[in-house]
């Protein structure tokens, strides 16, 4: 059985209702609605984006279902990334975001989770004014305002 | 424009850094400052994480620089637990975790931030706490935390170690301990002593209780507060403070006491009185085995009572020192009566040869 995903600037999708059920949202939605083969509107992913979403969703279709973790210690999680994985997120940093929204949006929690462990691996040791640079992000700091919390979280270095 | 200015994709990035990077990012941009900086303090103290939740049995914690602690997660190793603390605290790992099927029954700490209260007042599997290095605030949380007792709790030792630190500084904070004592069924041994003296030749100051506070009365009918741990303490070490002493009366820094001298004293006999009751609080500690109080280093004391000019006698026996230490002395009052059980005694007082005439009389009264 397929089911049919529309974009937000309009593209139809044609996928097996195995990989769109990857998306807990979507799964939810065929749930209520019932047999019907009416096309699911995506108003937030656009085309190029959900390409890519079903591209992971292909490749995951057979996955177990995760389980949510009832550790929230992130010092129990893993960085590490399925070689896959890894590939499949080897994107300009604006599609990375882009997918890290869909995945957030659609509810597909091993995608969400691959895309921020790769953001999060691009900050591992950076300095804050490399981080910036990396995500264009604006200081809105003033200098005595930085150096301030830098001596705040002094202890904390070099750990 | 950036994705990573949503508060939501930078908290869900955030659990996949490491202590690390922390400091870094919360100097990225103020978003960052706002919703990563209790995710860094966080991180350093395991708490608000339920202590009585985590599956380790035995929690050191150690002080280290600028009061920075760190997590090392250690092999399964139980009976680690049960190993002596090692003096002094290494500079790494300056938090290790013992694990154990049982749930965390031990904890060595150093200061502790509010966030430990509730932790703590939930930990009831708790059976040890020890604090090294106690400070002001330490106490106090924790006599929040513990004032309505842990049912397993059996074990408390408090070390001050700092010289630096006056024991008058310290005795406000050690009253919290007090309502340990009074809330807590089953403890058996509390100590605000360092070291197995008079081996230890270094003394550090000690934290003390004070002789108000020790005597507990209740403020309505003026009787001694019943004690949950009356059944129970075995092992009481504890410097206990603030009691005038009846002699300050007759001389003042070794002269005659003259009419300008103000005493704290209120009244003549009040000395007695509060070592009366004192006596009367250690009485009601039926289990007492061993019993150390006020110690100073005697020996120290005395070399320079023996080498002493004139005003060196005189700063041994000033004004701090005659108020300073409840001394256990028979001529005061103290009988054994209700500790027939104690096996070791210590008691000392500033005025060492008062004192050693007084412990031969007590070891004939003990033997």
């Amino acid at each position: 059985m397929t089911v049919i995903l529309v974009s937000s600037d309009n593209q139809d999708f044609k996928v097996d209702k195995e990989v769109a059920e990857r998306s807990i949202l979507i799964k939810n939605m065929l749930e209520d609605v019932g047999e019907s083969d009416s096309p699911i509107p995506l108003p937030n992913v656009t085309s190029a984006v959900l390409t890519k979403v079903i591209e992971y969703c292909e490749h995951h279709r057979n996955d177990p279902v995760q389980v949510p973790e009832e550790t929230d210690d992130p010092r129990k999680r893993s960085n590490d990334i399925e070689e896959w994985d890894m590939k499949f997120m080897q994107v300009d940093q604006e599609m990375l975001f882009e997918i890290i929204l869909a995945a957030n949006y659609l509810d597909i929690k091993p995608l969400l989770d691959v895309g921020c462990k790769t953001v999060a691996n691009i900050i591992k040791g950076k300095t804050p004014e490399e981080i910036r640079k990396a995500f264009n992000i604006v200081n809105d700091f003033t200098p005595e305002e930085e150096a301030q919390i830098k001596k705040e979280n002094e202890w904390a270095e070099d750990r | 424009m950036s994705a990573l200015i949503i508060p939501e994709l930078i908290e869900q990035v955030a659990a996949y850094l490491s202590i690390r990077d922390l400091p870094q990012c919360v100097r990225v941009n103020k978003t960052w400052n706002t919703l990563l900086t209790p995710l860094l303090w966080r991180t350093i103290l395991p708490f608000p994480y339920q202590l009585a939740e985590r599956e380790f049995c035995d929690l050191w914690i150690y002080p280290a620089s600028q009061g920075a602690l760190f997590s090392t997660p250690l092999e399964a190793d139980c009976c680690s637990a049960h190993q002596p603390p090692p003096p002094p605290p290494p500079p790494a790992p300056m938090m290790e975790e013992y694990y154990d099927s049982d749930k965390l029954h031990s904890l060595h700490v150093t200061s502790i931030d509010p966030s430990w209260v509730s932790a703590l007042a939930a930990s009831e599997f708790l059976k040890r706490l020890e604090f090294h290095f106690v400070n002001t605030a330490t106490v106090r949380l924790l006599g929040t935390a513990l004032k309505d007792g842990l049912p397993h709790l059996d074990e408390i030792k408090l070390y001050g170690d700092t010289w630096d630190v006056k024991d008058i500084d310290l005795a406000p904070k050690l009253s919290a301990c007090l309502e340990i004592l009074a809330s807590s069924p089953k403890l058996h041994t509390f100590v605000t002593l360092r070291g197995d003296p008079p081996q230890d030749i270094e003394v550090p100051q000690f934290p003390i209780l004070l002789a108000d506070e020790f005597i507990d009365l209740e403020p309505l009918t003026g009787q001694l507060k019943p004690w949950l741990c009356e059944s129970t303490l075995q092992n009481f070490r504890a410097k206990i403070a603030r009691i005038p002493r009846p002699e300050i009366t007759k001389t003042f820094q070794g002269h005659s006491l003259q009419k300008w001298m103000v005493l704290e004293e209120a009244y003549l006999g009040q000395g007695q009185e509060y070592q009366r009751q004192a006596y009367q609080r250690l009485a009601r500690l039926s289990r007492l085995e061993r019993l150390e109080l006020g110690y100073e280093d005697r020996d120290f004391c005395e070399e320079c009572r023996l080498m002493a000019t004139e005003s060196t006698v005189e700063q041994w026996d000033d004004e701090h020192y005659q108020y300073t230490y409840l001394e256990m002395r028979l001529r005061s009052g103290w009988t054994t009566g209700g500790v027939e059980g104690v096996e070791s005694v210590e008691c000392y007082a500033d005025d060492c040869e008062l004192a050693e005439v007084e412990t031969d009389e007590q070891i004939q009264l003990f033997c």
